[in-house]
């Protein structure tokens, strides 16, 4: 046989394994193509352009819709309020986790650990839905478990979710309670990765509980931390489902999301081209921590668990 | 330790002695630590429970209670006639497990593809694929929610299924598995004749069911609380999935019953719970997974 016709069928097999392999692919393709590729190209390249609404004829305005971004003055007190979610659920999850999995893990008895294991992080399974229900009920002002209690102990009840200085606090502290079990549950695997002989090692040379924690523990915890920051932002961004079923976002405006922005504007006034826009914010937004992520990675974060 | 033996002992002895007292009150204080923020995550369901079982003219009624006092189980029946709930229990069943179990056919086909195939574009395709990853889907749910209007599908269930059937993370995360099965495996059955959908479907898919079983649990949970794009596509009644049912269900507040709205939560909790019993291992070695990959 010569090399000629070795790389022939070489080269048909290629083909065949290559059309085999499409096949297999077709219906991820077909899906992600349809419903996800080609709505995000629209919305960037071709509605947030537009002035597409239900009562105007669609013109592409240029870049007047980045110009609204400016003058909507709601916009403004949404990124702020995005913001303020962050301050006060990133500490929650990032800090408030750590030390719980710390917790949890220096629990030796087996049923112990896996019972608050559980209790952690089963709030994250339950349906939105059904528990911002039960917490709206809870922070009612009049017949709310919270306020009944701060009577009790004579302290001035709380609007919780009807006054505009308390709302957004609200809504991010039913957020931390849903969602802590994510970072509590990464970090106590974490740990659990970390060999024993490690923190065993620093003991018998003298390293005292903060030293263990502050020198090996943490550095070895990097990686993690890092993500748990990352999704804690990104989960930020795109939160959605809390502030809808606790105050819809208000009152006013004072604890909408970027999300219910784009809800708003795009469901609820029918702005097809601005809602877009708003679109390319929040997805911007996301790209943005993503590529953080992957470029400081690698300078932050020790990786020699092997 | 006896008083014959050196003061320098004696007093090492006292210092670890010390040290063991300080070490049982810090595990106490611990313990004082974890039970008190169990409590703060657990005391909603205990005052859900407890209050859903008080007559509904008492429902509103303070001090609350955490332990049931009353036992009215009619509350629960009354769920079913005050809002269709057996239907949205119907519908999100089938919604769910429509796109569970169609999300584990594309992925798992595309999977193979990229871990067991050598074909041209393969990289290019994967990384396509994989950045669905980062788009938020209200970012595109104006753009998608034209298009599927467009095509007649809104307010059909077909609406909140067909968006879902491509999962970049599953196809991720089964891809990582199925490369670190032995590749001597379909080599052997290739050998004996088979086809690649034969290798496929006989022996990598079945040799994959631990990755299968990660992903069909984070789906069904994601899948079954999904609110969002019920919100934009339903709006006929009878369509509704459990999470828009439950806020046509709150509405029965206003007409006085609590304790009904609250049946219907204790309803809504139970698929949860029952797949966090089941899944617990599955939905957290998931949880895991992506956490150490992405």
């Amino acid at each position: 046989m010569t090399a000629g016709t070795h790389t022939a069928v070489a080269r048909r097999r290629l083909r065949s394994e290559t059309r085999t392999a499409y096949l297999f692919l077709a219906p991820s393709l077909l899906f992600f193509t349809l419903f996800v590729a080609v709505p995000i190209i629209l919305t960037l390249f071709v509605l947030s352009f537009t002035n597409f609404s239900l009562i105007s004829p669609v013109h592409f305005v240029g870049l007047d819709n980045f110009k609204a971004l400016v003058t909507d003055p709601d916009f403004a007190t949404v990124m702020l309020n995005t913001l303020k979610f962050i301050s006060f659920i990133a500490p929650m999850h990032i800090v408030l986790g750590l030390v719980l999995a710390l917790g949890v893990h220096a629990i030796k008895n087996k049923f112990l650990a896996g019972f608050f294991r559980t209790t952690f992080y089963f709030p994250l399974v339950v349906t939105t839905a059904s528990i911002a229900i039960v917490w709206g009920f809870m922070f009612d002002f009049h017949f709310g478990v919270i306020d009944y209690y701060l009577r009790q102990l004579g302290i001035p009840p709380i609007q919780w979710l009807t006054s505009t200085s308390w709302s957004l606090l609200t809504v991010a502290i039913f957020s931390a309670w849903k969602f802590i079990g994510n970072a509590f549950l990464y970090y106590l695997i974490g740990l659990q990765n970390i060999p024993n002989s490690y923190s065993e090692a620093a003991s018998i040379d003298g390293a005292n509980a903060w030293q263990v924690f502050f020198r090996i523990k943490l550095p070895l915890l990097s990686p993690i931390l890092f993500f748990v920051i990352t999704i804690t932002l990104i989960n930020c961004f795109q939160m959605f489902d809390e502030p809808y079923f606790l105050t819809k976002g208000g009152p006013g405006v004072s604890s909408q999301t970027i999300a219910m922005h784009i809800y708003r504007k795009g469901f609820g006034e029918f702005l097809i081209g601005y809602g877009s826009t708003l679109g390319v914010v929040l997805f911007i937004l996301v790209l943005a921590v993503t590529f953080i992520q992957f470029s400081l990675q690698e300078k932050w974060v020790s990786y020699d668990f092997e | 330790m006896t008083s014959s033996s050196p003061p320098q002992s004696r007093a090492l002895a006292r210092h670890a002695a010390g040290r063991r007292i300080g070490a049982g009150l810090r595990k106490a204080l611990l313990l004082v630590f974890l039970f008190g923020f169990a409590a703060f995550m657990v005391f909603p369901f205990f005052w859900v429970f407890a209050t859903s079982l008080r007559l509904p003219k008492d429902s509103f009624n303070l001090p609350p209670s955490f332990f049931p006092t009353a036992w009215s189980w009619s509350n629960y029946e009354y769920v079913f006639t005050a809002v269709p709930f057996a239907t949205f229990i119907f519908n999100s069943v089938k919604t769910t497990l429509a796109i569970t179990f169609g999300q584990l056919l594309t992925a798992s086909t595309a999977a193979y593809a990229f871990a067991r195939m050598n074909f041209k574009g393969s990289k290019l395709v994967f990384v396509y694929l994989l950045s669905g990853l980062m788009i938020p889907y209200q970012s595109i749910i104006i753009a998608q929610f034209l298009m599927i209007s467009k095509a007649g599908l809104a307010d059909t269930h077909w609406a909140i299924i067909l968006p879902y059937l491509s999962n970049p993370f599953s196809i991720f995360l089964m891809r990582q598995f199925m490369q670190s099965i032995p590749k001597s495996y379909d080599e052997a059955a290739l050998i004996d004749g088979a086809n690649k959908l034969r290798v496929f479907w006989h022996v990598i898919l079945p040799m994959s069911v631990p990755s299968l079983m990660v992903c069909s649990f984070l789906t069904f949970i994601y899948q079954w609380n999904n609110f969002f794009s019920g919100l934009i596509y339903l709006s006929t009644q009878v369509k509704y999935t459990l999470p828009l049912g439950m806020q046509l269900l709150k509405g029965y507040q206003s007409i006085g019953s609590l304790s009904t709205v609250l049946a219907g939560v204790m309803l809504s909790l139970v698929v949860p719970a029952l797949v966090y019993g089941f899944g617990q291992k599955y939905l957290i070695q998931g949880t895991v997974l992506s956490g150490v990959k992405s």
